[in-house]
């Protein structure tokens, strides 16, 4: 895994999923925060959704369908924001 | 600012770029423009925009970053104005703007909804009314902007979390270079925002740069590619035809995604770094990927509107019937908004059974393909290393693409079906070359091209962007220059040749007889193909009244003013009282006198050429001068005939003069001129005066109710016996007018199709007619040498006189001169030409 040190606990867990799952855990991958994960073609449609599936299961958050975008989620930054957003409105 | 993404970076400053960079990419723009003008690839008024681009884009590179929207805005609607003139583009921009305000009206999302909707019923009623003014190409810059974009901003507004600035929409709707393409990427709203978020100007630019050359190679490719290897499937005549139809009626496909490549490639000159349009399409590893992979924009907007809405409604049933319900949904909706696209261009709706049939098996195989790769079973393929499955898994994919897609561009599905047949042709050496082809292809798909992911952006260093451009200055410049007549003198003929095609973007008789009737095709008007006005294998009203046509009762149809002298094409054009265009001459053939009597379509009877330059006369006097023999040419045409109205006229018009060889000329596009003077039979009830031939016209099912594309299809289902049995009657009424017999066969100029040639030839050769054989006299010449113009591939004199070079070598060949002149050729001229007018 390519973690940078001072990460958040969401950003290396996200991270570490999307190499695992989508880089065949490559350690050699320079999976950086602004790495383009949808538009540089690590993750398709599919692989957009089980990663939605694994930020529902692992953080308890739920998403809405227009949030599924290349533009909220085409890098690790974008969809730490996202969920970090997220767990702040949550109740 | 917001909650993530979009909102919260628009402000950030890009790293701008020096001088010496801009001053690079904006000489490499005005190269692209030299090219696209010189090859003329892309629409012509685009061309010529560009070099302001050029200009616009140093003003843009230098301005600060807070100015630099408004400034492509006001450049945006500057560009539909220059592109559509004052009237239509204050139309455009009018409309546009209305439906904007109408978007953000003080009124809730769903009643603004409405309100557009009811807009576009109305502008569709307008688009369907017989007495609107407004010209096509307003419709067309319309709907490039409104159909989807529209959809993408609404929904954008309905989550939006800040206002919408008016540059942004203004930018967004009116996007350069909208007016110039019809055919224009769906860029989502959002992913429009955010591209300008780049912290590079420099490495924009040479994103932009590299996509733009990428572009105008597809462009390039499918300028070859439509004119030089297409076949129609009309007239595959084998299986290596129907092979190389499938192969090119997809990749005419290149005309689409070179032209995104460059429309991309030039907005990340003004600061937008927008994802990649395409992405290897050819190289797809199941069908999924491969709509993955083509046309990317249109697949993230259907994600964005379709697949992930109906994913979310239904995923609580498990994410296989999750995924399978929302492509079913997604296909069904490419089909629907495909059909709205056709409607907002073409201005009536696409309700075929092919497309419907295309969009319901592709759908199919990618839900088929999307659970498959869910459930994983499979190795993921190796990014670095040749591999035997990506082999065997791309060429699979892509040989299923092809014959749907060929199903998708047909004329109908019984021409598919039909063209399909003729499989049945092949030879021992047809199918080990399709088996080396396949054997090659497979190969090379084996290798990761361009597999791996991108996992950051570039940082551009100067150096890099000043070699690289030097690179590409270089490719530009050398490719526009490769093509010009000085260069062409001095590489080979063959590449000349093919070099010199790529100039030419005129109507070919190519571009009508093999057009291919594909769903792109026909989005992009006849305008930004630079076609002109088509002929069918009709004369036209022109020759008509130019040269006295007059029609006859006869399986002749018609025939010329007799004794005219008038001008054609600015030519001057008479005719001897026989109604030939030709000399006067006496029914009674003089002695000692060998005569020829040329007999067929068009190019025989000299169009667009003067009285001296046809092919008869610079027969005549060629072969006069090589012989101590008189010999005359007698010239007995009528452009548009088919063979079977040149057999005719041996006995009609031919007999009576005692030729001693009749010739007869086959057109590259015969069946097209057979259906025609068929159909015109049919529909002024005039009989075929040979009984066989009747009975295949029966056969085929062709009567007086058939449009020129039916009866065109009907008549190739007797294709094989219509040829034999004329040439069956042509050696039956030469040999009663003591007469031998010969058929030649032409290529005229421009990109032909020798194939087209094969039912007439293999009909000669079943019945041992010779064939004189110029079917590559214009190879390797350029079209604008021997053809009369850029629009008409009628030889011009300098193309008559080397077909009437090919022709007299052909007759010696064969033996069909007069025995003194089939030896050694004697020196000196004893012909008499005072005869001549």
């Amino acid at each position: 895994m390519n973690s940078n040190s001072g990460t958040s606990p969401i950003h290396d867990q996200i991270m570490q999923f999307i190499t695992e799952h989508f880089l065949q855990g490559d350690a050699s991958a320079t999976l950086l925060p602004m790495t383009p994960l949808v538009s540089g073609g690590i993750l398709d449609s599919l692989g957009v959704l089980e990663l939605v599936a694994f930020l529902e299961s692992t953080f308890g958050v739920e998403f809405e369908a227009h949030e599924v975008s290349r533009d909220r989620l085409d890098t690790i930054a974008d969809i730490e924001a996202l969920v970090h957003g997220k767990i702040r409105q949550r109740p | 600012m917001r909650t993530g993404g979009v909102e919260s970076r628009v402000d950030a400053i890009p790293q701008k770029a020096s001088p010496l960079q801009v001053a690079i990419v904006a000489l490499q723009l005005a190269a692209v423009c030299w090219l696209t003008n010189t090859l003329r690839i892309l629409p012509p008024t685009f061309s010529r925009t560009l070099l302001v681009m050029s200009v616009a884009f140093v003003v843009h590179a230098i301005l600060p970053h807070r100015h630099r929207l408004p400034f492509f805005g006001g450049l945006s609607l500057l560009a539909i104005v220059l592109s559509l003139g004052v009237d239509a583009g204050a139309a455009v921009l009018s409309v546009g703007a209305a439906f904007i305000a109408v978007c953000h009206l003080p009124a809730s999302w769903r009643t603004r909804i409405v309100l557009v909707g009811v807009g576009v019923v109305g502008l569709a009623l307008l688009r369907l009314s017989a007495t609107t003014s407004l010209p096509a190409t307003v419709w067309a810059a319309l709907a490039a902007m409104l159909m989807f974009r529209l959809i993408s901003y609404l929904q954008w507004l309905r989550h939006a979390t800040r206002a919408t600035d008016r540059w942004e929409a203004l930018a967004y709707f009116f996007m350069l270079p909208s007016a110039y393409f019809p055919l224009f990427p769906v860029i989502d709203f959002p992913t429009f925002l955010k591209s300008r978020e780049s912290s590079s100007d420099p490495e924009v630019y040479e994103r932009g740069l590299s996509w733009m050359v990428r572009g105008l190679l597809h462009l390039i490719a499918y300028r070859l590619i439509h004119d030089v290897f297409t076949v129609g499937e009309v007239w595959a005549n084998d299986l290596l035809d129907v092979v190389q139809h499938i192969g090119t009626a997809f990749l005419l496909y290149l005309k689409v995604s070179g032209q995104f490549h460059v429309i991309v490639g030039l907005l990340h000159l003004f600061g937008f770094r927008l994802p990649e349009t395409h992405h290897l399409y050819l190289l797809a590893t199941s069908f999924s990927d491969f709509w993955r992979r083509i046309n990317i924009y249109w697949k993230d907007f259907m994600l964005k509107l379709v697949y992930y809405p109906v994913y979310f409604r239904f995923r609580h049933m498990g994410p296989t019937v999750g995924i399978g319900v929302a492509t079913i949904c997604v296909f069904v909706t490419t089909w629907a908004l495909h059909s709205y696209q056709y409607f907002w261009l073409q201005g009536q709706l696409l309700l075929s059974w092919s497309d419907v049939a295309f969009w319901a098996v592709f759908g199919v195989l990618v839900v088929a393909s999307g659970i498959r790769e869910r459930s994983r079973s499979a190795p993921t393929l190796s990014r670095t290393r040749w591999s035997p499955r990506r082999a065997l898994q791309v060429t699979g994919t892509m040989a299923v693409i092809l014959v749907l897609w060929s199903l998708w561009t047909s004329e109908s599905t019984g021409t598919w079906l039909y063209m399909w047949s003729m499989t049945r042709f092949a030879s021992k050496g047809d199918v080990g070359v399709l088996v080396i082809l396949l054997v090659l292809l497979t190969a090379a798909a084996g290798f990761p091209w361009g597999d791996q992911p991108a996992m950051s952006q570039r940082s551009v260093s100067k150096r890099v962007v000043v070699l690289a451009g030097v690179a590409r200055l270089a490719l530009l410049c050398g490719m526009a220059l490769l093509t010009t007549p000085t260069v062409l003198g001095w590489i080979p003929a063959g590449a000349a040749k093919i070099l010199g095609d790529l100039r030419f973007d005129g109507l070919t008789k190519r571009d009508e007889f093999v057009r291919m009737v594909g769903y792109y095709n026909e989005l992009i008007p006849k305008r930004m193909l630079g076609a002109a006005v088509v002929d069918s294998g009709s004369r036209g009203p022109a020759f008509d009244t130019a040269a006295g046509w007059v029609p006859r009762e006869d399986f002749l149809l018609g025939a010329i003013r007799p004794s005219s002298r008038t001008s054609f094409l600015g030519q001057a054009f008479s005719t001897n009282r026989y109604g030939f265009r030709d000399a006067e001459y006496e029914i009674q053939k003089p002695e000692g006198t060998f005569r020829i009597a040329i007999i067929g379509p068009s190019y025989v009877m000299g169009w667009g050429v003067a009285d001296n330059e046809t092919l008869d006369y610079q027969l005549e006097s060629l072969l006069s001068d090589l012989s101590r023999t008189r010999i005359e040419v007698l010239n007995i045409s009528l452009p548009a005939w088919s063979m079977a109205q040149e057999v005719f006229a041996i006995k009609a018009l031919a007999a009576r003069f005692s030729p001693d060889l009749v010739l007869l000329s086959a057109h590259p596009y015969e069946l097209v001129f057979v259906a025609e003077r068929v159909l015109e039979a049919k529909r002024r009830a005039i009989p075929i005066p040979d009984l066989a031939l009747a009975a295949l016209v029966e056969q085929a099912g062709v009567n007086s109710a058939s449009t020129p594309l039916d009866a065109r299809l009907r008549m190739r289902t007797v294709e094989e016996e219509w040829h034999e049995r004329v040439m069956q009657w042509a050696l039956e009424s030469s040999a009663a007018a003591d007469a031998r017999v010969a058929v030649l066969a032409v290529g005229l100029p421009g990109p032909n199709a020798e194939s087209t040639f094969r039912p007439v030839l293999r009909g000669a050769a079943r019945t041992g007619i010779p064939v004189l054989d110029c079917l590559r006299v214009f190879r390797g010449l350029a079209f604008a040498s021997v053809a009369l113009s850029d629009t008409d591939g009628h030889p011009n004199g300098r193309g008559q006189a080397l077909l009437a070079a090919c022709t007299a070598a052909e007759l010696r060949g064969h033996g069909l001169l007069p025995e003194q002149l089939s030896g050694t050729a004697p020196s000196g001229n004893a012909h008499n030409t005072a005869t001549r007018q």
